[in-house]
């Protein structure tokens, strides 16, 4: 039997707690323990080893009882059972914990005893009769209970009875003190008692194991309290036993606010909520205080750490290497620790240890993480065969220590679990949703998720874009490889999405920004941003990229849709779909925020007579962007309306001068000629016509991009040419919508000089007056074909020359200029551009208001 | 005093003190300090060499024995075990009146039993130097 007991020359340092721990640590590993409270002016070991046990037996025995009893009844000491408590210790670990505590405290017959004590025994009565209470019942403990290891917990301070426990019936000595001097000087002076003391005849020398306890902060390496360390470690080291050689070594024990605080006691334990730094401290200490145990306080400190960074990796408290806020982690209530699973299906009844089980919201298990200390083979059958678990998670340790992961997976149809090529990125509880299989996180299948309405999936794929596109900004070694091929995939997954929500969802997920500083994707770009210092350029890479070329080619119903309402205040349509078309095609400067605010302060300079003497000058050119923000959102619209062309078609059978306004001329037709006009047979017939005249012009028929700066759409028309055509409703939609955006913008955007193209002005929809600019026409397919050549999208390509083969001249002219350099065709630009101000039109701040 | 006087007295005490401890009285202790007393008060005025003072010190290490006070029965079996004229068997007998007290401590703490001695010395090192010796 090996002695330990537990001093402190100050309390509060955690001593109980600390022995409480080893004792339950030794008995996990199938020891026999006992455990002594000798603080007798405060016991509580009993509260923290055996509280519950304590209470429902009643006892009413104990260390002072048992002494009180020993002092009177002079040749019967009382049974040993009567004062100790048997205490719980992990299922299967074949150890066993006995605690004698003090007595029944706090309850008034303990401190009766106490007194009793106090009269009765004196341990410094030379005749002995104090002290043999104390060693028989030291040598009693050894061998009738025979246990492996006797733990004491020691009174505070210098007391005879603390003085005893330590210098006589103590084979070791942990010695804990706190970061201050007064603790370490009361420790120092102790610790040299102890090496002076008598010893019984046979007893090795004390060995003293100094511990710092506590800790928050690394503990001065210079002055007085260095040099009582050092002076303290040299007693512990002279004292070392066993041949241990090493260097002296104090441990630190940090203050954990989590277990400290509560008092739990979490040795022994394989549960991963059970580690902690304190308790990583206690295994190390305990690896010191028994050797022989060393190899399992190692495993145990080996399984805790690397179960405790799963679940804290699946709950997404680590760093993980995530470009956004992709999928939820597990919620830490959805993972069960230290299951024992128990089997399904024929045969011998069979359970297994499962460090951690991750369950869906109905409670069923999912996944099942265990640290492997046997064979792969039987855990993969056990979980494969005898439970339906879809994913599993095994852990080990490889020769060199490095933990090593490999997870299996399988359908829900399928009976056996399979290898997988995931290793580093944990399956989350949402995969297990999107994904058939949670092995099986390929772009494709994610695709597929997406297909199937998972908006999660669009999110993936987002990161996942930024992922392979990273490298590109060089961040360095820690960036991940440039993969622009499997950037290119899920751009083409992205862009194949037909429902108009999700494609909605995918241009959130895709917009850069710019949000409110509520929003919860900041978090994960600031973090981007202080790891990387490249988020910004990134986040240039991603409107460019990836975000401009989904605006153009998902279906346009999304586009409207992202263009509407605003989730969050302050949030604003990314331009960037704008941008692309603006900036690198047509060589234009767009950008409406500053336009807005310009053309605000022009009002400002206008009517600043009128407003002298008020306090702010900058409200007008504020209210004047709101404005043109909420226009903006209104940029793109839908219409069920009947197209000005046939609208001007039907009223002229019936009022062929009429000289009103394109909304007179709808009301004058009324809702039976809006009717006729509409059929599909009606529409199908003359667009018919049109299409074997070549006469399918898309400007007031397909749609229109008005003076108020909308582009409006006619779905009803597009649906029947695309039928006639043959071509995709979905694709000639967004042919259409790309040739009235180069002409709004063609208009609205701004040149070098900071002009806008008011020579480009849009048609003014008024019969018979309204004759499109051929020039204007031509221009236009021009950039909408550079565009859709450059969003290299096959379908857009198939519907816009299928198109343009049933458009008039103009509108093909783009073939014969296809030869022609960008930049050439932006000197045409700019030529019609300035139409209006070569015909005397002055330019646009000097116009009055 | 003269000895006819002590002797008295002591008789006298040691019937006390063995009423009271058959009766089991707690005072039976002082009784036998009492006796202890007035015996060593009897082996001053009787030298080892004669029959009755060698009784006397027997009576007075055996009675400080019984009252409990080991330390003044070993301190008065010191002194006279070191007087010149204490015979063999005197001396003898007072060693076995230690023996068979350690004895009794040993059959009382049996689990213990070998370390009688040592807890002894220990217990002196206790009284002398305090808590962990720090007094000493």
């Amino acid at each position: 039997m090996e002695t330990l007991a537990f001093y402190s020359y100050k309390g509060g340092v955690g001593r109980s707690l600390l022995l409480a721990n080893a004792a339950r640590f030794l008995a996990s590993l199938g020891k026999g323990v006992v455990a002594l409270d000798f603080d007798f002016e405060a016991p509580g070991l009993h509260y923290k080893l055996g509280h519950a046990a304590h209470r429902e037996s009643r006892l009413e025995g104990g260390a002072v009882p048992y002494l009180v009893a020993t002092a009177r009844e002079a040749m019967s000491p009382p049974p040993l059972e009567e004062h100790m408590i048997q205490v719980p210790v992990p299922p299967g670990s074949g150890g066993w914990l006995r605690l004698m505590p003090a007595g029944p405290a706090p309850d008034r017959a303990y401190w009766v005893a106490l007194k009793q004590l106090g009269e009765q025994v004196h341990f410094d009565d030379p005749s002995g009769q104090g002290l043999m209470p104390l060693l028989d019942l030291h040598a009693r403990i050894r061998q009738e209970l025979k246990p492996d290891y006797l733990l004491i917990d020691a009174r505070t301070g210098v007391t005879e009875l603390g003085g005893l426990a330590t210098t006589i019936l103590a084979d070791t000595v942990v010695c804990m003190f706190v970061a201050n001097q007064e603790s370490l000087d009361g420790t120092l002076m102790v610790a040299e008692a102890l090496k002076a003391a008598p010893r019984l005849k046979g007893q090795r020398p004390i060995r003293i194991v100094p511990a710092l306890t506590r800790t928050t902060s690394e503990p001065p390496s210079e002055g007085p309290f260095a040099e009582g360390v050092k002076r303290l470690l040299e007693l512990g080291a002279g004292t070392a036993s066993r041949g241990n050689k090493k260097e002296p070594k104090l441990f630190e024990l940090p203050h954990d606010t989590v277990h400290g605080a509560s008092d739990r006691i979490v040795a022994g334990e394989r549960t991963a909520s059970a580690f902690s730094p304190l308790y990583k401290s206690y295994l190390e200490l305990f690896r010191e205080l028994v050797p022989s145990s060393a190899q399992r306080a190692e495993e145990a400190l080996s399984r805790l750490e690397v179960v405790a960074s799963i679940k804290e990796e699946l709950t997404g408290g680590r760093e993980r290497y995530d470009f956004d806020d992709v999928l939820s982690p597990w919620n830490a209530s959805a993972i069960d620790e230290g299951v024992s699973y128990e089997g399904e299906g024929y045969g011998q009844p069979a359970s297994r240890y499962a460090d951690l089980v991750c369950r869906d919201d109905a409670g069923r298990p999912l996944m099942v993480v265990e640290y492997l200390a046997g064979s792969h083979k039987e855990a993969v059958d056990f979980w494969g065969q005898r439970t339906k678990v879809r994913c599993l998670l095994l852990l080990s340790r490889n020769q060199h220590g490095h933990v090593e992961r490999e997870i299996y997976a399988r359908r829900p149809d399928e009976h056996e679990l399979r290898p997988t090529d995931r290793r580093w990125d944990l399956p989350l509880p949402k995969e297990f949703d999107l994904l058939l299989d949670v092995g099986d996180r390929s772009i494709e299948k994610m695709i597929d998720a997406l297909r199937r309405g998972h908006a999660e999936a669009a999110a993936w794929l987002v990161g996942e874009w930024r992922e392979s596109v990273a490298a590109v900004e060089g961040f360095g070694p820690k960036s991940p490889p440039w993969r622009p091929l499997r950037a290119r995939r899920i751009l083409d997954g992205l862009a194949a999405t037909e429902d108009p929500g999700l494609g909605e969802q995918i241009l959130r997920r895709a917009a850069p920004g710019p949000w409110g500083p509520w929003h919860p994707r900041l978090r994960y770009r600031r973090k981007f941003r202080d790891e990387w210092g490249g988020g910004d350029d990134l986040d240039r890479w991603m409107a460019k990229d990836l975000f401009a070329p989904l605006f153009w080619r998902l279906s346009v119903e999304a586009v409207v849709r992202y263009s509407g309402e605003r989730h969050y205040p302050g949030e604003s349509p990314c331009l960037a779909g704008y941008r692309l078309l603006a900036h690198d095609l047509m060589g234009l400067r767009y950008d409406p925020d500053r336009t807005a605010l310009a053309e605000g302060r022009a009002v400002w300079a206008q009517r600043s007579d009128e407003r002298q003497g008020e306090d702010s000058e900058d409200w007008e050119p504020v209210e004047w962007l709101h404005r043109s923000r909420r226009e903006r959102n209104e940029h793109l619209r839908l219409s069920d309306e009947l197209a000005p062309v046939l609208v001007w078609e039907e009223l002229g059978r019936e009022a062929r001068y009429f000289r009103g306004t394109l909304q007179e001329a709808r009301e004058k037709i009324g809702d039976k000629g809006k009717k006729q006009a509409a059929s599909s047979s009606g529409l199908r017939r003359r667009l018919r016509e049109r299409l074997d005249r070549h006469q399918l012009a898309a400007g007031g028929l397909l749609g229109q991009y008005d003076t108020a700066g909308r582009i409006e759409l006619y779905p009803a028309v597009i649906g029947a040419a695309a039928e006639l055509v043959g071509v995709s409703q979905r694709s000639l939609k967004s042919v259409a919508f790309i040739h009235f955006a180069v002409l709004a913008l063609a208009h609205q955007a701004r040149d070098l000089d900071g002009q806008p193209g008011y020579g480009f002005t849009p048609a003014p929809l008024r019969p018979p007056y309204f004759r499109e600019s051929p020039v204007h026409a031509s221009l236009a397919q021009c950039f909408a074909q550079r565009l859709i050549e450059r969003l290299d999208d096959p379908n857009l390509m198939a519907a816009f020359e299928k198109l343009s083969q049933h458009q008039p001249e103009p509108y093909r002219q783009w073939e014969t200029l296809r030869k022609v350099p960008l930049e050439q065709l932006r000197v045409y630009l700019m030529r019609a551009r300035a139409a209006a101000t070569a015909i005397g039109l002055p330019p646009f701040e000097e116009r009055d208001w | 005093m003269s000895t006819d006087l002590l002797n008295t007295l002591v008789t006298s005490a040691i019937w006390r003190a063995e009423q009271l401890a058959e009766h089991g009285i707690d005072s039976a202790s002082l009784a036998w300090a009492e006796v202890s007393a007035l015996e060593e008060e009897l082996a001053k005025a009787l030298p080892a060499s004669q029959p009755e003072g060698r009784i006397a010190r027997r009576g007075a290490v055996r009675a400080a024995l019984k009252a409990g006070d080991f330390a003044r029965a070993q301190s008065l079996a010191e002194s006279y075990l070191a007087e010149k004229d204490a015979t063999r068997t005197l001396r003898a007998s007072l060693r076995q009146l230690l023996e068979e007290d350690a004895r009794t401590l040993a059959d009382r703490f049996r689990h213990a039993a070998k370390a009688v001695d040592d807890v002894r010395g220990l217990a002196r090192w206790l009284q002398e130097g305090g808590a962990f010796g720090l007094a000493a």
